[in-house]
């Protein structure tokens, strides 16, 4: 285990990891600052990129700028009020400092905690990789298959009214992923005799498709700038109290970088909700909750701290079960596979250094990431006030010349835009789109995992101890979940009479 | 016909033809398609149904866009009124045929000319139609059109899309 954590750090060493992290850093904060672009869009538009490269130098150029996502978002937060999901709950606090002159206190903090938060999510997932393993090893290919089932139902309760919704997008994407020769039976299926079909579409493909076309479409139709208010210069002194706050409330902050990385490993539950159940918890526990939204520090600690230490466990049950925690790890996920690493007991023992390269990764993309913006911060916070009408062109530029390139065929281009009207249509009437990816990248897998099963064990092999477990989880998940919309219902009946 | 409806009726086609589709092929191949796809279309069916039916029903939230929601409201009461500002349905159905529109330029442009021409072209185009100046956008064309032909035709010696025009005139 030592030895794969110090073969890891020697992999992140490597000039080539560092290049591209040098490279993606940046990216990543630009794709923060920037409300409405995100994490999603950028980790889509950037896995064409990985083509070509090894699989530790490309896991370092996309988790590189994933990790630090969260650490630019807080910027127009504080400074515009313009949040980008999880970085809403820093502005309850952030923007009255703002307001009150102490902008550079506030970003000082927030980007400090964020640091910290990151490092402290990557501690945390290489703390769980010793006690993950033994699991993962004991998993055969019933489990897994049910673990991808599992992965799933957990990603469609993001759909949050709607499971249906998740299930059925997921389902879209599990057939997306059907097309083409199926490996078991040299069957070609769902072709429509088209030679460019036979090889199935690739992921690139449908994250592109998914999630940056219809983004590039709510742009152009909403068209401006992100930010409307010009922000005050952002101070130095400010700055470095900020800094010295993170260490002041250390404790707050490393609570809430706790509850953000375990929050992170519960599939389906990320996003906001680890910003906002920290600054609940930073609330709940300050002896003087009274001053929080009109600009306490602690409420812009608690989110940043838990908005990046999320990342580190969210890497543990996407990397160990192919169960992805978030949409942005769904892409990951995929991405990964296209580079040969795919989840599961591969991981754990043949990939294990790559595994903990990931945890170095994390770490380092956290510190350079906080340090760049500390220096930049001013020069970055005006990329806000960017217009559309000169984001559009770069996102579309890398967003078909990375759908072309995953196949050198025109085809990619037209199965991308088709995609993305899917993808629209799934943004407009609120089906969630993860699920969509996660089935696309799951279903090859899935589809693997039950004919191996079935030629194992036959029928018998859904009565195996775990995967029974597996199975009741499902089960649960979905009654839970449904009990938890009928309740939500009733309540909103209840408050219409 | 509402849009949500032909979205939803959308989804029990794609599931009908996946099923139908998939009784071509043999027991084994057929399989997974069908695990999938016919609890799909119960699950599209119903959807369909409970948003026909539950239009009257106030929209149920989740635990995250209540929270959301709500501090959204408290906090930044300024930027919602400003993002409040209600556009008809018509106006919503020109702005999405535009966007579409330049996304399907985009692609054609591609098609006939190829990336490297495409990039600068419709850059200049995007950018003077949504009133940018003359110098920003030819600027702009020109940084993107250099940063993608220095990174995939000098460095990774990639060959773009063989336009359709090229192959024309090279008969």
């Amino acid at each position: 285990m030592f030895e794969a954590m110090y073969n890891g750090l020697l992999m992140t060493m490597s000039w080539q990891v560092v290049g591209v992290l040098l490279i993606t850093i940046p990216i990543g904060l630009i794709l923060g600052i920037l409300p409405g672009v995100g994490g999603k869009v950028g980790l889509a538009i950037l896995i064409p990129f990985c083509f070509g490269m090894s699989p530790e130098v490309a896991m370092a150029f996309l988790l590189g700028m994933h990790a630090v996502v969260h650490t630019g978002s807080p910027v127009p937060a504080i400074l515009f009020n313009t949040p980008d999901g999880p970085a809403a709950a820093t502005c309850i606090d952030g923007y009255p400092m703002a307001q009150k002159g102490e902008a550079g206190r506030a970003l000082g903090a927030a980007l400090a905690s964020s640091g910290f938060g990151g490092v402290v999510g990557a501690v945390l997932m290489a703390l769980t990789i010793p006690v993950v393993r033994p699991l993962v090893l004991a998993f055969g290919p019933p489990e897994f298959f049910m673990m991808t089932l599992v992965g799933i139902t957990f990603i469609s309760l993001m759909s949050g009214g709607s499971l249906m919704k998740g299930l059925i997008g997921g389902g879209i994407g599990m057939t997306i992923a059907f097309v083409g020769m199926d490996p078991q039976t040299g069957v070609v299926r769902f072709a429509f005799n088209q030679l460019y079909l036979f090889d199935g579409i690739n992921i690139v493909n449908v994250s592109i498709g998914i999630f940056a076309i219809p983004e590039v479409i709510s742009m152009i139709k909403e068209g401006g700038s992100i930010a409307h208010t010009q922000a005050d210069e952002v101070k130095g002194a400010g700055v470095w109290q900020g800094i010295k706050d993170t260490f002041i409330h250390w404790n707050l902050t490393l609570r809430c970088s706790v509850i953000g990385s375990i929050i992170g490993m519960i599939p389906g539950l990320g996003g906001e909700a680890a910003s906002f159940i920290c600054y609940g918890h930073a609330v709940q526990t300050s002896k003087t909750p009274e001053r929080f939204g009109k600009g306490a520090v602690e409420g812009v600690l608690a989110p940043e701290s838990a908005n990046n230490s999320k990342e580190g466990g969210g890497l543990i049950p996407t990397v160990a079960f192919g169960v992805p925690s978030s949409g942005a790890m769904a892409i990951l996920l995929g991405a990964f596979m296209i580079v040969g690493l795919v989840p599961g007991q591969e991981m754990l023992t043949k990939h294990l250094d790559i595994v903990f390269s990931m945890v170095w990764v994390l770490a380092f993309a956290n510190i350079i990431g906080v340090l760049l913006c500390l220096v930049f911060v001013t020069p970055l916070a005006k990329i806000t006030f960017i217009k559309v009408s000169v984001i559009v062109p770069f996102i579309l530029v890398f967003a078909f010349l990375g759908s072309f390139l995953a196949t050198n065929n025109f085809g990619d281009i037209i199965v991308t835009c088709l995609l993305g009207a899917v993808g629209y249509g799934m943004k407009e009437f609120h089906f969630p789109r993860a699920p969509f990816v996660l089935g696309a990248v799951l279903g090859d897998l899935t589809e693997n995992y039950l004919h191996l099963s079935m030629n194992l064990f036959g029928l018998k092999f859904l009565l195996r101890p775990l995967t029974l477990m597996l199975l009741t989880l499902i089960v649960l998940t979905i009654f839970f979940q449904l009990r938890r919309m009928r309740r939500l219902e009733k309540q909103a009946e209840g408050g219409m009479v | 016909m509402k849009a949500k409806t032909f979205f939803n009726l959308f989804m029990i086609a794609f599931f009908i033809a996946v099923i139908i589709g998939s009784y071509q092929y043999n027991t084994k191949a057929r399989l997974m398609p069908l695990v999938i796809a016919f609890p799909c279309l119960v699950m599209s069916i119903v959807q369909l149904a409970t948003d026909l039916r539950g239009k009257k029903k106030k929209k149920v939230l989740s635990l995250e866009d209540e929270m959301f929601l709500k501090t959204m409201e408290k906090v930044h009461q300024e930027v919602v009124e400003e993002k409040k500002v209600e556009k008809t349905s018509r106006e919503e159905a020109l702005g999405l045929l535009k966007a579409t529109g330049w996304v399907l330029l985009y692609c054609l442009m591609v098609y006939l000319v190829g990336f490297l021409i495409t990039i600068p072209v419709y850059t200049v185009l995007f950018m003077r139609l949504n009133d940018d100046s003359w110098l920003l956008s030819l600027s702009t064309a020109f940084g993107l059109w250099l940063t993608i032909y220095v990174t995939f035709v000098v460095l990774a010696k990639m060959s773009l899309y063989d336009a359709l025009i090229f192959r024309l005139l090279e008969g």
